[in-house]
């Protein structure tokens, strides 16, 4: 509540004043004028850990991306197996923050199969929630079943849809 | 021009005072871009016109009179609103009308002029302006009898020659066997072959958009519907008649083409044909609003479902994932690409094609085939419907336009069927566990609780006297959850308050307890007494103390301080209050609490009985109150402070628990008397106030009994006060046998509230170690 007062306060200020560029919230603004959900990166990864689906925003070095996605991995497996068996059912599929550097955290999601969903997030970005992370896992997730339902779609392969492209991009950060 | 897409078009366009249906509007847009061969835009060049009616099959004279009445003999040329004339009279002409410029409008219904097309309408197009330009009206027609042009054109099969008309169709056609192989590829032999023939009058208009080969496996399912009026076609290997059926396919990505193919289509299959006039009509008639690429034609759709009756004949099913994956496989489209399509038209999802879904996927297909890029949303016009199309019967309903709402809805919208579902799976399932637990109905005392509820609502409005009852409607949930006494100590403040909390917790702690409702209310809010504990009893204690505060009780208990004694007092002293009235003694303000206490009392305990008696005898109980209050005091103090203690009793229940200590008045303060047993002697406090509160003076009261409580303490003091009263006044044994009845109320009101308390206290605990293993569990993962 309290952060909320200050934010919503912010962004009607935004809003009032036409000159300062409209944004999102001030949170938002802030973080540099992000879109709705930013994230860094968004990478799926099949159960054997290898990648079927890696974007990033464009920045000089994207790598370093793909070697943070894949440095999580080992996370996400600790967490997995921290569950332990018996607890298969009753697992989340939400991990939660997976660690967090300097200038960024990492976020993990696991579906029941074993495809691990990692997303990169700025930490500069102090307005996404957790449960707003949790809703855009959400909608991975349903793209990531779009797709398995498309009987021209091999588990395993590379995911080369248009629309889960699409919904990619409407989480990916906005980088000008 | 492909791709070109309907250029120019004109949605809904009106020349000249001719109004034509959408499917009208689609198709001579299509037409006149394919006549539009300096892409002008607004000028369909001679030559193309001349083919077109020569494909027409009409006779010559006939084409004249159209081309004078549309105007284009008057200027010369064939601009596009001329053009769109000619067309429709060529649809009057082929429909048997005679022509008439009136009957521009006015036929309804008219079908799509049919224009046989011949193959290597592409080689043509590109090749051939052949003579177009060259050509003047008044040649045409000399022009127009040549060979209608049907037709493939075939390698060395067509003699299509001018004099080749309509009549020769069948020789053209028969010579096109040869062509099949080859048709497929529109190659350009042909088109320079057709350029050597145009002179002759152009067969090779129309071309199929053929994207040659095509599809075997089409072709294979194709067998039977290949029948065709020309018997040439039938004759022809599948490509051809694929190549045919595909070009037919193009129409709606817009080509000019494709515009003609639907006719020749309709000729080449028997299917196609039967439709064609009633299909035609149909089309027009479903017109949608503007120049739709993606609309699917009636000879298309039948062709379609057919294919689908192939896979599955209940129309109304579904074509598994991997059959359709192998049918389109058949297409020898890239993966990706059916992949997209896929994703395109598996409108819900779910992994199966309904006949909607694979109508719009095999159109897709079609169009990718002649070369037409995907669409990155599915159009409307190839949205599923809502309601389930009919195969040919259907005809006119193009595929999504009547249901799916015209609003572009693609694969996000379709995603939410889809998402929904798949949200319900996430969890949302602690939510319903708590629902489930909280849905719990525990059996809940009403006497008692009744009594509650009337004090309680006495306590806390403190403002409500007039009606006694309407207390007890309102809230009884939480007088019941009040008369729980122990248990009900979550929720009693306000259960208002509470009752928000309540339903977050539902783990009903208190299943046991008394009255569900009470107790789950009370379990919400005591369960978790960190969640929801902390904002009720704020206000508890605040109306009771308000109103202590307003009204005179904090003086009368503080007069009465040392009353605990008495015990029974608390009861007794709301039965008082009514008779006050009518001794017209006692604060009328306070007269209704009491009486509601009063009530309560009565109508709860049993051994509120001998109050009830009083109360429903004012007069007895006055008698007896009096006596019993006066016997120590004074009649009016008495009564007084009883009326105030029950004010005060229904302000808090603190206070009654306190007054339970001092079993005096306190507890009866009617408001507050909880306990069912509301004697009131005991102040019993218990029920209304929320657990900690309770717990409070639970303690309070085991350990002491005294009045002692936070906000009872006043109360107490009261109540205190009250037994004190009696005391003071002498009748001993009266007096006795009152407070000690008054004391065995409050005895078993606080044996009551003691059990109840345990209960929560069970309760508590093991929510306690749930929560402990539930810790326990998480602890893994709350090491970052």
């Amino acid at each position: 509540m309290a952060t909320a007062g200050p934010r919503a306060h912010r962004a009607s200020r935004e809003s009032r004043s036409p000159h300062v560029t409209p944004g999102r919230g001030g949170a938002g603004r802030e973080d540099g004028g992000g879109g709705d959900k930013m994230a860094v990166c968004i990478a799926v990864i099949a159960k054997e850990n290898y990648p079927l689906y890696i974007r990033s925003v464009p920045t000089e070095n994207e790598l370093k991306f793909h070697y943070t996605v894949h440095t999580s991995l080992d996370v996400v497996d600790e967490k997995i197996s921290a569950m332990g068996k018996a607890l298969v059912d009753q697992r989340e599929l939400y991990l939660g923050l997976l660690y967090p550097t300097e200038d960024y955290k990492v976020y993990g999601y696991v579906t029941n199969s074993k495809v691990k969903f990692v997303m990169v997030v700025d930490s500069s970005n102090t307005a996404l929630r957790d449960n707003e992370i949790r809703s855009m896992f959400r909608k991975l997730h349903n793209s990531y079943t779009d797709i398995m339902c498309n009987p021209f779609y091999n588990p395993g392969d590379r995911i080369h849809s248009r629309s889960f492209d699409n919904m990619v991009n409407s989480m990916m950060m906005q980088v000008c | 021009m492909r791709g070109g897409g309907s250029s120019g078009a004109e949605p809904g366009c009106k020349m000249e005072g001719l109004t034509l249906s959408e499917a009208e509007q689609r198709y001579y847009c299509d037409l006149f871009s394919y006549c539009d061969t300096e892409s002008t835009k607004k000028v369909a060049s001679n030559g193309r016109v001349l083919e077109l009616f020569r494909a027409a099959q009409l006779p010559n004279d006939v084409v004249m009179q159209i081309m004078e009445l549309c105007g284009a003999t008057r200027l010369g040329y064939f601009g596009r609103s001329q053009f769109y004339i000619a067309l429709k009279l060529v649809a009057v002409a082929q429909s048997g009308l005679p022509l008439r410029v009136e009957s521009l409008n006015t036929v309804k219904d008219l079908p799509l002029p049919r224009f046989v097309v011949s193959k290597n309408e592409q080689e043509s197009r590109h090749t051939a302006l052949y003579s177009s330009d060259a050509d003047n009206p008044a040649s045409y027609s000399g022009v127009i009898p040549p060979p209608p042009g049907r037709i493939q054109v075939k390698k060395g099969s067509v003699s299509h020659d001018a004099v080749q008309q309509r009549t020769s169709t069948d020789q053209q056609e028969s010579t096109s066997p040869v062509v099949s192989p080859q048709q497929s590829p529109p190659t350009s032999p042909h088109t320079w072959r057709k350029h050597n023939r145009h002179p002759s009058g152009g067969n090779n208009e129309r071309p199929l958009a053929g994207p040659g080969p095509f599809w075997a496996p089409f072709s294979e399912a194709q067998p039977g519907s290949s029948t065709s009026s020309d018997p040439i076609w039938s004759g022809h290997s599948p490509p051809p008649h694929q190549e045919n059926w595909v070009s037919f396919a193009d129409t709606p990505p817009t080509s000019a083409l494709l515009a003609m193919h639907p006719a020749s289509v309709q000729d080449q299959t028997t299917v196609r044909t039967v439709a064609s006039a009633t299909t035609t009509n149909e089309i027009r008639r479903q017109s949608s609003s503007y120049d739709d690429p993606w609309k699917i034609t009636d000879e298309q759709r039948q062709y379609y479902v057919n294919q689908f009756k192939t896979i599955q004949p209940d129309l109304n099913g579904f074509i598994p994932g991997s059959a359709a994956k192998e049918f389109f496989t058949k297409s020898k489209l890239p993966i990706l690409e059916l992949s997209h399509i896929w994703e395109l038209s598996d409108f819900d999802k779910d992994g199966a094609l309904t006949l909607d879904e694979f109508c719009a996927a095999f159109h897709l297909v079609v169009a990718r085939k002649n070369g037409y890029d995907l669409p990155e949303k599915l159009p409307e016009s190839l949205m599923p419907k809502l309601i389930d199309l009919e195969d040919s019967t259907e005809v006119g309903e193009q595929t999504g336009e009547v249901g799916y709402s015209s609003s572009p809805a693609e694969a996000p919208p379709s995603k939410s069927p889809s998402m929904p579902s798949l949200n319900q799976t996430w969890p949302e399932l602690n939510q319903s566990s708590e629902d489930t637990a909280i849905v719990h109905p525990v059996p809940i005392r009403m006497t008692p609780s009744k009594i509650h509820m009337q004090e309680m609502e006495l306590k806390r409005t403190g403002s409500d006297h007039a009606n006694p009852t309407s207390p007890l409607l309102v809230k009884p949930p939480d007088l019941s959850e009040e008369n729980k006494m122990g248990s009900s100590v979550k929720f009693t403040a306000g259960n208002t308050v509470t009752d928000g909390y309540s339903s977050s917790d539902s783990y009903a702690s208190d299943p046991e307890q008394i009255g569900s409702t009470v107790t789950r209310q009370r379990s919400h809010s005591g369960t978790s007494p960190d969640n929801t504990a902390p904002p009720p009893p704020p206000p508890r204690p605040h109306p009771s103390h308000s109103r202590s505060s307003s009204l005179d009780m904090n003086r009368s208990f503080s007069v009465t301080p040392g009353q605990q004694q008495a015990g029974v007092v608390a009861y007794p002293p709301a039965v008082p209050p009514r008779p006050q009235p009518s001794q017209g003694a006692g604060p009328h303000v306070h007269r209704p609490v009491d009486a509601e206490g009063l009530i309560a009392h009565t109508s709860t305990s049993p051994q509120q009985i001998p109050e009830q008696p009083n109360f429903a005898d004012f007069s007895q109980f006055e008698a007896f109150a009096v006596s019993g209050v006066n016997k120590e005091e004074d009649d009016e103090i008495e009564t007084h402070s009883e009326v105030l203690q029950v004010e005060k009793a229904a302000d808090s229940a603190s206070s009654l628990r306190v007054a339970k200590a001092d079993g005096r008045v306190e507890d009866k303060a009617p408001a507050n008397v909880p306990t069912s047993a509301g004697k009131g002697t005991t102040p019993l406090a218990p029920p209304p106030k929320p657990i900690r509160r309770r717990l409070k003076s639970e303690d309070e009261l085991r350990p002491e009994a005294e009045e002692h409580t936070q906000k009872t303490g006043v109360i107490a003091a009261v109540l205190a006060s009250q037994p004190s009263i009696p005391r003071s006044v002498g009748k001993d044994k009266k007096a006795i046998q009152a407070s000690i009845r008054r004391n065995k109320e409050t005895n078993t009101v606080l044996a009551r509230l003691n059990s109840e308390l345990q209960q929560q206290l069970k309760d508590v605990l093991e929510e306690r170690i749930s929560l402990e293993v539930q810790l326990e569990q998480l602890r893994p993962f709350s090491h970052l």
